[in-house]
């Protein structure tokens, strides 16, 4: 399927949401996302919108990834500096909720060894799942890094009630490049769960957190 | 030297025997996959509404009288009754919502249970017309005026027990169970709500499954992207969670494969296998990959529901494609980690959204966005293409009555 957005329509986009965020500097490193409006979609009838996508770029480089490990994980966490914990610094939080949920809070994701990831129920209870948090398995057969880096690229969307979503793909601190790619990427990963596809579309557009929005589709 | 040339010999013989016994046992296991295959023509077919109305869930009995139980999406439901033909018995349209699960009661044939979203489950008699009988629902407080809107239900198998998964309300959702027994309207000393769990998902939770043979173990799926796996035996929520598997991706569907596997279907339309003690799916077909078993494009490609015969332990995936011009629909049978292409329902003609397996009978029923209920019929394929016909069961043949309204897509 062709996409109905131009290479040149997405690269002029990108480039004046940076230009915008270079010529009003921001305390912060600002955020791009996309908005997607959709429209002959029903929610009541119609099947969920929603998801995971794995990104080419980083979108989120300060997301902090804490590796609960079994002995070779945690050596090798240890020897690329990455936060970790072992069996035996969980089973001290003794499914305490309390400390459970500050673990929660500490970071954004985690990831764990095999033989772990099956007794985080029993050795934390309900705690990571709460926090939406439930590791992501890290087996030893892929790398430490190349993991976490998934971790960090993947997005997730999901619509509600109301047509439209939108999905944060990137940082204004990208070069335009990487930003096109993971605009175009999840567009149109987007798109193809979209029954009739393009046709659902009603806008499509680029923002960063503080600038204007500019339009896509 | 002879009786070295003897033992060859011997040696040589033993040798071919155990080939030929090799041989001849994979014949038997070529046979036996050959009669693992299957075909399933159309036995009978009905619009169920002239109206633009989808069927988002169907159900049907599993004993001796045939019965279909269709979800609309008018908020209605609709009853048929299978003999020569389907024949309407009851429309139930008490419904304010729209409906997230309907079930005919495991042990009785004419009792319906019906879930909608609005925080009830209404059960309902067919033998009095279908009218309602009793209602659960999610709040029997009415402190705040919130309703704990539904998303999944589930009964188990002794019908003892039913569970609800709510959409996130406020930052929380439940899983909610309730007492068979002892039904909201009627006054009765007891609350039939007897509990719930909130601590295990972040998300919509989208489907629930009991275990088929054991009652108190309960599987839940979300949004979240997580599967967890509850012991309804234990005193408390953090006990009672065993298993959480987590899919990485958005949980549309699940179901159990036999004693302690999980299938599950994700809403980017990819399908994950799991064992319950598993720390990563065993098998993980993505759209892409389920798009080359249908050799179609995998932007059309959707995924319906696993079936299971527990007595052949034999799996089947029910899966469709979706064209301007023709909607196709197929079987692919799952052996352990693979998936195979089985058989293509060429007289399919909507977008597939529900589907049941009656396995006693071998009847697949489904029903789609045309708002058609199909049944078909299993039969064993053994290159019998041209006397298929003849199979099909005496007491129904193709519907004839009208013409079918949804010959044009809506759209």
């Amino acid at each position: 399927m062709t996409s109905k957005v131009s290479r040149d329509t997405l690269y002029e986009c990108v480039n004046s949401v940076i230009q915008n965020s270079q010529d009003k500097k921001r305390n912060f490193l600002e955020t791009v996302e996309i908005q997607i409006g959709l429209k002959n979609y029903d929610p009541q009838k119609d099947k969920r919108f929603s998801g995971t996508v794995k990104l080419k770029n980083i979108p989120r480089p300060k997301m902090q990834v804490c590796v609960l490990g079994d002995q070779q994980h945690c050596d090798e966490a240890k020897a690329q500096n990455v936060p970790f914990m072992d069996a035996e610094a969980l089973k001290k939080l003794n499914k305490n909720k309390k400390l459970v949920k500050k673990l929660a809070k500490k970071y954004d994701a985690f990831l764990a060894s095999e033989s772990l990831i099956k007794q985080i129920p029993r050795l934390l209870g309900p705690g990571l799942n709460k926090a939406g948090k439930f590791p992501g398995l890290l087996s030893h057969q892929e790398s430490m890094t190349a993991k976490i880096d998934e971790v960090k690229a993947t997005i997730k969307f999901q619509m509600k009630k109301v047509l439209c979503l939108s999905v944060a793909v990137g940082h204004v601190g990208m070069t335009p490049d990487e930003l096109v790619q993971n605009v175009h990427l999840s567009v149109n990963f987007l798109v193809s769960l979209l029954k009739k596809h393009w046709q659902n579309v009603r806008s499509l557009h680029i923002k960063s957190s503080m600038g204007p929005p500019q339009r896509l589709y | 030297m002879s009786e070295i040339l003897e033992s060859l010999e011997h040696l040589s013989v033993k040798h071919t025997d155990d080939s030929s016994i090799n041989g001849s046992n994979r014949r038997e296991d070529d046979a036996g996959s050959v009669q693992d295959k299957f075909d399933f023509a159309l036995a009978a077919e009905e619009a169920v509404s002239l109206d633009k109305n989808y069927i988002l869930g169907i159900c049907a009995t599993s004993g001796t009288e045939f019965k279909i139980g269709t979800a609309l999406s008018d908020y209605t439901c609709n009853v048929y009754a299978v003999g020569e033909t389907l024949s309407k018995i009851a429309t139930l349209d008490d419904n304010k919502a729209s409906i997230i699960g309907i079930r005919f009661s495991p042990m009785h044939q004419n009792l319906l249970y019906c879930a909608s979203s609005n925080g009830s489950i209404m059960l309902y008699d067919l033998r009095s017309k279908g009218r309602m009988v009793t209602q659960f629902k999610a709040d029997e407080r009415d402190d705040n005026g919130k309703i704990k809107s539904l998303a999944s239900f589930d009964i188990c198998q002794d019908e003892r027990v039913m569970a609800g998964g709510t959409d996130l309300i406020e930052g929380d959702v439940f899983i909610l169970f309730w007492d068979t027994r002892y039904p909201t309207s009627k006054t009765h000393g007891r609350k039939s709500l007897l509990g719930g769990y909130w601590q295990s998902h972040t998300d919509d939770i989208t489907t629930l499954a009991f275990h088929p043979s054991r009652r108190d173990l309960l599987a839940s799926g979300s949004t979240d992207g997580l599967i967890n796996i509850f012991d309804l035996t234990q005193p408390n929520e953090d006990m009672a969670l065993t298993h959480s598997l987590n899919t990485e991706s958005s949980v549309d569907r699940l179901g159990w494969l036999g004693e302690e596997k999980l299938w599950c279907g994700t809403h980017t339309n990819a399908l994950q296998l799991w064992d319950c003690e598993g720390a990563a799916p065993y098998a993980k077909f993505d759209r892409e990959e389920l798009a080359t078993f249908q050799s179609e494009d995998p932007e059309n490609c959707y995924i319906v529901r696993m079936h299971t015969e527990s007595l052949t332990d034999n799996n089947f995936l029910l899966a469709g494609c979706s064209y301007s011009k023709r909607e196709s629909l197929r079987c692919l049978t799952v052996k352990e980690d693979k998936l195979k292409a089985c058989c293509m329902m060429s007289e399919n003609k909507q977008v597939v959204r529900d589907s049941w397996f009656d396995e006693k009978n071998n009847y697949l029923v489904t029903g789609g966005e045309s708002g058609i209920v199909s049944i078909w019929k299993q039969e064993e394929s053994a290159s019998s293409g041209s006397n298929s016909n003849n199979r099909l069961h005496p007491k129904i043949n193709k519907f004839k009555g009208r013409d079918k309204p949804h010959k044009a897509k809506p759209y």
